[in-house]
């Protein structure tokens, strides 16, 4: 049976103020299998941001239960998210995130040098082949600022692929690109979950860049309404682009 | 023209809602440049009353001071002897006047049927032409003025002739009897004349007068340069005249060869010599520091400010502003701040200077100087609130003409701090920094070497005791009087001990009267002593204790006995290491003494400059000066309770067992020493003063810069958070910009705070001694503060919710 990497039940995330409650999740229930490639897509404020600022681990839900790798992830402190997100989580974003003191290659180091316990030699090598993976080892001691768009985002994949998270979440990462640059990143992205089996669960509100995704879910008010298969799946199922929730 | 006027009140208007807005921004601004600048005019009064004012004398910078000096007997104030005087006027070429000016004293004198004591010196007629003085009313005396067989005359001053005859012209043409006999009054003074210390009394004296006090080097000799002389010319002519000069002294080879005759310019010896002059310089140069400091910080808040406005600045240009309307914008802000600074500073200054510099310059005597603030302040606190304000403007405003029009809104909003405004930021706050700890030095090594000085044994005890100085009239100028006043004034109650002297040296007095001493040897090298004539409760009532041998005894004291306790060092520097009880040494005019008792070093003065040349105690009733007679006399009263009381009783008592003498001066010891010390010991407060305004500036700035940067690189940590990095984690990252920038500041710190020092030297002691224990104790507090200032913000951004940190972006 496949593992499920995310498993969220009814999760709910409220923002208060003194005079307004908004409710940004109202109730997600959302389960990611290991080796799966699902988009999150929504109209503006339905909740994705929301949604994947909590899976990664970046903000507390109000309620539900998150599980993540098996174990509880809604309930941890900060120092153990910390070292939670460093060991299950790669991040992918719109604007790169990339820090711009640090070259290419320090900065596809950095979830290593925080997990710990990896000699400088065994980084090094372990930065060099994802570079390569990525073609991007020429461009190793180069800063971010000395990169095109497109390049500082295979630099953000490089880097959060460099720990084998258990999963890849990637918040809009064609947002700041052209139509160029976001396809090269949109078929890296393919390319790593088809043959390398990384899962990915990506963030956008671009339905062509979300079905290119084996699974769409579809946000609405803070919560799933709509669930269904992406091209590469419809590919192979022509006659029916629409499957029931959860089915596979 | 009304579209301009009508811009110009709407950006002021823009302006001003700004600043109220943002209110940490100008009351930081405003505060910590208006402590600066306010530290600056005070130090400015200072330097300008004591190097810039005027003297009340014509054309000052053509007067020098002439001096003889014996290094190696410890005589260096810039004075002559009579005689220096009288062969310098004979042969010394390249002066146009010269005048003599002989220390006084004071005296009684019945004015109006009231006796009063009156503070006199003596001048020769010549005195006033060489200082280019016209008298407010009556005449300058003539130069024969004073000659054997010449009129005795004397000139007052205008506050003497306003307090003690009403200021009625018809002063001119009265006598006045010191003790000495009648001397006419021909004139008065100028209102603002002062020379060295203020006098009552100028005596107009002839010369030659008793051979001793001829060849006493305790006098004052000022000349006037001749046209087109200069004073390097003029210490060249004196070389060629000195062995004409000194030849008095040819019996003294040993200490006429070591001699020192040249001139310096009157100001710097009237300022206190070379090196109580460089304190006013000192303190202006820490103040200016501060500045320096205060405006880096200042700059640094505006760039923090100036960057959270670039949009601002980019929208406005984008709807259509010219570079020049946002620059104009940026200025008009810095009106009211630039006037609440001066205003502010305006205050501190003057508050300073008034209420603290200027009396304290009045209680401790720096005739003719006198602290106050007036314009030169006022013009000081000017051109450094606009030079401060124009400086930190300057980055606003560099930032606002670099911008162009093409870089919109919202773009570049870039996730972490560019390198030039990180490396910017960094600097200035290491600088701020380094000048803090520069400073803390220099007041802790002001501030721990006079209380290195003041804490060691001063070898007497100064605490419960009174110093009297009481002027007995021509009749009872006596030893007998002195004996029937301590008695009276040991019956008072309260009055435990009391002891009596016959000159005005005692230590601390900043007085000191000199004999020559050598070991009964014709051939014996000579040495300046400085005597005190002390009787028989003198030693006990002081507290002097005794190294070897024992007290002089009351009989011989009363028989005044040819017996002498000498000081240890003298007893050194004339004997060695042999015994020295029972030796007889040669006073100059005086005779010989046999030596009985060596006391314990007594400190004379807190001075780490001022050699005293040692000091001999001899019974006042053995002194018989030929002309020389005891109208001055000194009390050290010890008391119990108020010291208020005791002045009272002391007092009383002197006039009830004396009639006709007068106590002119009761003052507690721990007083004198105050006197003696207090311009070092404003220093030392103003130095702390200012490290300390310092200090508060230095740690706002580590904490804007570190707030700032901490802020700006909110997505950055977010960016580490999220890849895995912990709070604890982000938290030594955000200290560790506070750790470099300590690190450079505290180098370049220690290395502002050596320089500091070592321009200080002068005025420090024992400064070897507390030197490391100075730098480490610095260093610290710089290091508390820093780290401390920097947590804050640091422990902030580690702590913000990692989706907080990204949203920053």
């Amino acid at each position: 049976m496949t593992e499920t990497v995310i498993d969220v039940t009814d999760l709910k995330k409220i923002y208060r103020t003194d005079q307004v409650e908004t409710h940004a999740l109202a109730g997600v229930d959302l389960a990611v299998k290991r080796g799966e490639y699902v988009a999150v897509t929504g109209p503006s404020g339905c909740g994705k941001s929301t949604l994947m600022a909590i899976l990664g681990l970046l903000d507390d839900p109000s309620a539900g239960v998150y599980r993540l790798a098996g174990q509880d992830a809604a309930h941890l402190r900060e120092r153990d998210r910390a070292a939670f997100r460093n060991r299950h989580i790669g991040f992918v974003f719109q604007a790169f995130n990339l820090i711009g003191d640090l070259s290419v290659a320090e900065n596809v180091a950095l979830p290593l040098i925080y997990r710990g316990g990896i000699a400088r030699p065994a980084r090094e090598e372990r930065v060099a082949a994802i570079l390569s993976d990525i073609g991007m080892a020429h461009r190793a001691r180069h800063y971010p600022a000395q990169l095109s768009g497109g390049q500082q985002q295979r630099v953000a994949i490089a880097r959060a692929l460099v720990t084998e998270p258990d999963i890849i979440l990637a918040d809009e990462p064609t947002g700041n690109l052209d139509s160029k640059a976001g396809e090269a990143v949109m078929a890296l992205l393919e390319d790593l979950n088809t043959n390398k089996g990384a899962t990915i669960l990506m963030v956008t509100h671009d339905l062509h860049y979300a079905r290119r995704a084996r699974r769409i879910v579809r946000l609405s008010d803070g919560q799933v309404v709509d669930e269904s298969f992406g091209e590469a799946v419809v590919a192979l199922h022509p006659e029916d682009d629409h499957l029931p929730l959860g089915g596979e | 023209m009304n579209e301009i006027i009508s811009g110009l009140l709407h950006d002021a208007a823009t302006s001003y809602r700004g600043l109220v807005r943002r209110p940490f921004f100008v009351v930081a601004t405003v505060v910590m440049l208006a402590l600066a600048i306010g530290a600056n005019a005070m130090a400015f009064g200072i330097v300008y009353d004591v190097y810039l004012a005027p003297l009340p004398y014509h054309d000052p910078g053509r007067l020098v001071v002439l001096r003889h000096m014996r290094p190696r007997t410890g005589l260096t104030q810039p004075l002559i002897a009579p005689d220096d005087y009288v062969r310098l006027a004979q042969s010394l070429k390249g002066i146009r006047d010269i005048g003599l000016y002989v220390q006084g004293g004071e005296a009684t004198a019945t004015i109006a049927g009231v006796a009063r004591g009156v503070s006199y010196a003596q001048v020769t007629p010549s005195w006033f032409r060489t200082l280019g003085l016209l008298p407010a009313l009556g005449a300058l005396p003539g130069l024969d003025s004073g000659q054997q067989g010449g009129p005795p005359e004397a000139m007052i001053s205008y506050t003497f002739w306003q307090a003690a005859f009403g200021g009625e012209a018809s002063v001119i043409g009265r006598t006045i009897d010191l003790g000495t006999g009648a001397q006419r009054i021909v004139g008065v003074l100028p209102r603002d004349y002062a020379f060295a210390d203020h006098k009552d009394v100028l005596e107009i004296v002839a010369l030659p007068m008793a051979r001793p006090i001829m060849q006493n080097i305790n006098a004052f000799g000022v000349a006037r340069l001749a046209p087109g002389v200069t004073l390097a010319a003029l210490n060249r002519r004196i070389d060629a005249v000195k062995r004409f000069v000194l030849a008095y002294q040819v019996h003294d080879p040993a200490a006429g060869g070591a001699d020192i005759l040249d001139a310096r310019f009157l100001r710097p010896v009237l300022i206190g010599g070379d090196s109580l002059a460089v304190l006013p310089l000192v303190l202006q140069g820490m103040a200016l520091l501060l500045l320096v400091l205060a405006i880096a910080n200042a700059a640094n808040l505006a760039l923090v400010r100036q960057r959270g406005r670039i949009n601002e600045y980019r929208l406005r240009r984008v709807i259509g502003a010219s570079r020049a309307a946002v620059m104009r914008l940026l200025l008009l802000e810095q009106v009211p701040i630039g006037l609440a600074v001066a205003l502010l500073a305006g205050a501190i200054g003057f508050a300073a200077a008034r209420g603290g510099i200027a009396p304290l310059g009045a209680a401790i005597g720096v005739t003719p100087f006198h602290f106050g603030f007036g314009w030169p302040e006022v013009l000081a606190v000017l051109g450094l609130t606009l030079i401060s304000v124009l400086v930190i403007t300057a980055i606003p405003l560099a930032q606002v003409s670099r911008r162009t029009s093409g870089q919109t809104i919202g773009r570049g909003g870039a996730a972490t701090l560019d390198r030039a405004t990180r490396g910017a930021q960094r600097l200035m706050g290491a600088v701020q920094v380094m000048l803090a700890l520069a400073l803390l030095i220099a007041s802790f090594a002001l501030g721990g070497s006079l209380y290195a000085a003041l804490s060691r044994p001063l070898g007497f005890q100064p605490a419960h005791r009174l110093i009297a100085s009481v002027l007995l009239p021509p009749v009872a100028a006596n030893t007998g009087s002195l004996a029937a006043i301590e008695a009276g004034v040991a019956r008072q109650p309260g009055i435990t001990a009391v002891g009596g002297f016959g000159f005005a040296a005692y230590p601390f007095s900043q007085q000191h009267f000199y004999s020559l001493m050598s070991r009964d040897d014709p051939h014996a090298r000579r040495f300046h002593a400085n005597m005190v004539t002390p009787d028989h409760g003198y030693f006990r009532t002081m507290g002097i204790t005794l190294r070897a041998g024992q007290r002089i005894t009351t009989t011989e004291y009363r028989s005044g006995a040819r017996v002498m306790i000498v000081g240890a060092g003298l007893a050194r520097r004339v004997f060695g290491t042999e015994r020295v009880i029972g030796k007889t040494v040669n006073l100059y005019g005086l005779g010989k003494y046999r030596i009985v008792g060596v006391t314990n070093p007594v400190v004379w003065r807190v001075a780490p400059w001022h050699h005293t040349p040692g000091t001999i105690y001899f019974p006042v009733a053995s002194v018989q000066f030929p002309g020389a007679t005891l109208q001055e006399v000194h009390l050290v009263v010890r008391y119990r309770g108020s010291v208020l009381a005791a002045e009272r009783r002391v007092t009383s008592a002197v006039a009830a067992t004396v009639p006709g003498a007068v106590a002119s001066r009761v003052l507690p010891y721990r007083r004198l020493i105050f006197i003696d010390t207090a311009f070092r010991t404003l220093a030392a407060w103003l130095a702390v003063s200012f490290a300390l305004i310092a200090l508060v500036v230095a740690a706002l700035g580590v904490y804007a810069v570190n707030a700032f940067v901490a802020r700006a690189r909110l997505p950055e940590f977010g960016m580490r958070a999220m890849l895995g990095a912990s709070p604890a984690r982000l938290l030594r990252l955000a200290m560790r910009d506070a750790a470099w920038l300590l690190a450079f500041g505290l180098g370049g710190g220690a290395l502002g705070g050596y320089l500091l020092i070592r321009a200080m030297s002068p005025l420090l002691f024992e400064i070897r001694r507390i030197e490391p224990a100075v730098f480490i104790l610095a260093a610290l507090v710089v290091s508390v503060i820093v780290l401390g200032a920097a947590w804050r913000p640091a422990s902030v951004a580690a702590n913000t919710p990692v989706k907080s940190m990204l949203d920053a972006s």
